[in-house]
Parts: structure tokens; C-alpha cells; sequence
């Protein structure tokens, strides 16, 4: 009766295991790709998506089937980023939203010129310019331009599992994508790619 | 501020409403401030879709996940 039962439940778990190998497995590389640009490092986005991977399993017969699993393994990485991993790091990454306000200031959109945005502006940079660019954008709109701009994430989807509210993700995003081009439009100035004729503004 | 933010909306196609749609449409075809915004948000997002590097989880990753979850299942 017992032996029953125990092998019940273990064709129960590898049934699970089954649909969890379908949904689950093949967005580990976004969530790897998400844990490596948020923690900088190799060995911390590996234990990051270990664990995600593990509690998501355990919690796999609460997922509501045909929902979007990805969304889901991304809110319980988010929960795991912030309840785990921030509380090891010495110093939680905090965001100042003072500096940000200031250095959104000091490039506020007063240049009117656009031939510069029409021209491929950035082809001088390489993929790890642009990977290094956003790796620096502090961590909150690190966040919502990559599940944005990177993996496909609607405004709605970003607010549920960051838990903003939607009006915040747009204007983290407006904000990121300023900051982003002006950090990028350095790089480009320095390989003397820009003519000097146009600006970051 | 404001419209600017919401040229974001509208290079993510997020915007529902067709009114502001056709504003912020009409805005960016007439307004040199506001077309420079949309071009400079929809530059970025160009970017970032296409020549942003993913990297693909190490076998040594997705094997051990594997092997934990088995553990798990035998260990129950």
C-alpha cells in the first residue's frame, strides 16, 4: 500500500517533470542571459538560474498551464535576485534617482538636429561596447530595458514581475534609452566616428 | 516630459488609444524636438535588437539543473 503510493506519486513527479522539461527548459537561456547582465558575473547568474530552475519546479504544479511560463520563471528570478542574491552583495545596488535626475538633465532633448540618428551612427561599435553600455546603467533601468528592448516584454509583463507600476516602467525606459544613446554616442565619438557636426542631445 | 515619455509608448506600440496615437504620429512628423526623441528611442531599441549578444547558458548549467531536479524527483 505504501510502496503504492510513494510510486504513485513518483510517476506523479516525473509526469511533472515531463511538461516542466517542455515549458521551462528551453528559456534558460534568457533567463541565463538576464542573470548574467544583472549580476556581472558568471558564477553568480549560474547560481542565480539554479536556484530560479529548482523553485521552479517545486512550485511547477502551480503554474497555470497556457500562461506565459516565461514571464513566470522571470518573476520568480526576479524574487530570488532581490531576496537572495542583493542581501549577500555588501552593498544592495541602490538607485539614485537625484543622480539619474541630474544626468537626465544635463542631456534633455535640446538638439534638434536628427541627420546623425538617420545615419547608422553606431556601426563603429562593437557588440561588447554595447553590452559593456548597458551592464553600467544602474540597476533599475538596467531591468526594464532589457526585459523590454531584449526579451519582448510588454509594459504589463515588465510591472507585474518588477511590481511598478506601468506609467514607472515607461518612464524608466524613456529614461534608459537616453542614457544608453548618450553613453553609446561616446563610445562612437571616440572612434571619431561622429563628424562633431551633430550631438549626443 | 510627458509626450516624450510617450513617444516611448509609441515606438513599443503600447499605446491603445487611437487619438493619442494619431498625436503622437502627427507630433513626430511635425515637431523637430519630438521627431528627434522618436528617432533617438527607436534608434536604441534597433540596437539593442540587434546587435545586443545573448549568451547561451553552459552545458555544464543546464546538465546540472537536470541532475538536481532527477535528485529531486528520486529523493521524493
Amino acid at each position: 500500500m505504501e510502496f503504492n503510493k510513494a510510486s504513485n506519486s513518483n510517476v506523479k513527479l516525473k509526469k511533472l517533470y515531463e511538461e516542466f522539461e517542455r515549458e521551462a527548459i528551453p528559456h534558460m537561456d534568457a533567463l541565463y542571459n538576464f542573470a548574467l547582465k544583472m549580476t556581472g558575473d558568471e558564477d553568480d547568474a549560474d547560481d542565480l538560474v539554479q536556484e530560479t530552475y529548482l523553485k521552479a519546479f517545486r512550485f511547477f504544479d502551480k503554474f497555470e498551464k497556457g500562461t506565459n511560463c516565461k514571464a513566470w520563471l522571470f518573476r520568480i528570478m526576479k524574487n530570488s535576485y532581490i531576496n537572495d542574491y542583493r542581501k549577500q552583495v555588501k552593498e544592495p545596488n541602490k538607485v539614485d534617482y537625484e543622480d539619474v535626475q541630474n544626468f537626465y538633465e544635463n542631456i534633455k532633448s535640446d538638439e534638434v538636429e536628427t541627420k546623425h540618428y538617420e545615419q547608422d551612427v553606431f556601426s563603429s561599435l562593437l557588440d561588447d561596447e554595447i553590452s559593456k553600455a548597458i551592464t553600467d546603467l544602474p540597476e533599475d533601468f538596467r531591468t526594464v530595458i532589457i526585459l523590454s528592448d531584449i526579451e519582448g516584454f510588454t509594459y504589463d509583463e515588465i510591472a507585474d514581475f518588477v511590481d511598478i507600476p506601468v506609467g514607472t516602467v515607461r518612464s524608466r525606459l524613456h529614461r534608459a534609452r537616453k542614457m544608453l544613446y548618450s553613453q553609446l554616442y561616446d563610445y562612437a565619438k571616440l572612434k571619431g566616428f561622429t563628424d562633431g557636426s551633430s550631438s549626443k542631445r | 516630459m510627458e509626450t516624450f515619455e510617450e513617444i516611448t509608448s509609441y515606438v513599443d506600440n503600447e499605446l491603445k488609444d487611437q487619438l493619442i496615437i494619431s498625436r503622437i504620429s502627427l507630433l513626430i512628423d511635425q515637431d523637430c524636438m519630438c521627431k528627434a526623441e522618436y528617432l533617438r528611442q527607436s534608434c536604441v531599441k534597433e540596437l539593442l535588437k540587434s546587435r545586443f549578444c545573448k549568451s547561451k547558458a553552459p552545458d555544464y548549467l543546464i546538465q546540472n539543473i537536470i541532475s538536481e531536479l532527477q535528485n529531486y524527483i528520486n529523493s521524493r
